[in-house]
């Protein structure tokens, strides 16, 4: 998902293109631009794939700075944020696999004491309290969910990955995500239904 | 003809995709099966929906924390240490001061590998093991 992508697709891929291009050349206003506009971004990526504040602030972190490592090699056959969620899961990935062997016990988030994460401000008290809600009972029901099948929902609702993608970084078929993404559509829509 | 199975297969394709955002055309296969399928349009109708709601309700502002790190970081041009796994590390680095060992036990080493000495032979192949593994690990962050 796009910070703020609007306009016809095209112009804005090609203001991407520039955005990444003016980076890569260290400019640091464009480098400035796209932690505004990406950071949330990558920061909910890495808070609902399940990863405690602490850790997806360094795994944030992490991404950033292999985003722009990899930068001069984006050639715009994607939306950047695609091209930057690609990034953040695969990181994610890894974070996960080192910390399994690492055999650190990092709990639930529906666990007593487990980080909360910081609730958006509010622009309009009226519309955002339902909003707030329906957030709640998404996050609620995809916390339940289990691995991978977090992380599939994750990276093709929020990273707006195509499931080749994520079936290569996550090492399953195009099959297997597709499952993964319809059973857990199904049980977020039925958490919402309450709501609508 | 799409089968309804095959039809919850393809709302999760890229060209479907575009289409539920009004990004691009409906693909003719999915728009054939919807015109006999009311069922199926329902869960096209599903779909779309949950693709222009889901993102929304997903995203999370990232913390006032955060967003300072990471504008020092670009000011300081994205200096961040490369990290290292300790306990890959340290696991390598046993295995390379155990090997010498075992290999001394299993056969005769030439003379210049025995006359450094059974502490220094491990030494030696813990701190092969240990930078090969850094080196492993920083090629992997270079690929990404």
């Amino acid at each position: 998902m796009a910070g703020e992508a609007a306009g016809d697709p095209e112009s804005e891929r090609t203001r991407e293109r520039e955005l990444a291009r003016s980076c890569a050349a260290g400019d640091v206003a464009a480098q400035h631009e796209l932690v505004r506009r990406f950071s949330s971004l990558v920061w909910s990526l890495c808070l609902r794939a399940g990863l405690p504040d602490a850790e997806a602030q360094d795994v944030s972190q992490e991404v950033f700075w292999r985003v722009f490592q990899a930068l001069p090699g984006f050639r715009g056959e994607s939306r950047l944020s695609t091209w930057i969620s690609t990034v953040a899961l695969r990181r994610i990935v890894d974070h996960r696999r080192s910390r399994a062997r690492r055999d650190v016990a990092v709990g639930a988030p529906s666990d007593p004491g487990f980080p909360l994460p910081a609730q958006p401000a509010s622009s309009s008290p009226e519309n955002d309290a339902n909003l707030s809600q329906r957030r709640q009972r998404v996050r609620g029901a995809l916390d339940r969910l289990a691995e991978p099948a977090r992380s599939v929902l994750v990276a093709y609702y929020l990273g707006e990955m195509p499931v080749m993608a994520i079936a290569r970084i996550l090492r399953m078929p195009e099959g297997t995500v597709k499952t993964h993404l319809h059973r857990g559509r199904q049980t977020l829509r039925n958490h919402l239904r309450d709501l609508c | 003809m799409l089968s309804c199975r095959d039809f919850c297969d393809r709302l999760y394709d890229e060209d479907c995709r575009h289409a539920m955002a009004g990004r691009g055309p409906l693909p003719t296969d999915v728009s054939v099966h919807q015109q006999e399928c009311a069922g199926c349009r329902l869960v096209w109708a599903q779909a779309a929906e949950d693709l222009a709601t889901l993102p929304h309700l997903l995203l999370e502002p990232a913390p006032a924390a955060l967003l300072a790190d990471l504008r020092v970081s670009v000011i300081k041009g994205m200096e961040l240490p490369p990290t290292l796994d300790w306990t890959a590390a340290i696991t390598w680095a046993a295995i390379g001061a155990v090997l010498p060992a075992l290999a001394a036990v299993a056969g005769p080493l030439p003379s210049w590998l025995a006359a450094m000495g059974p502490l220094s032979l491990s030494l030696v192949g813990a701190s092969f093991a240990f930078a090969a593994n850094a080196a492993t690990g920083a090629l992997r962050e270079a690929i990404g």
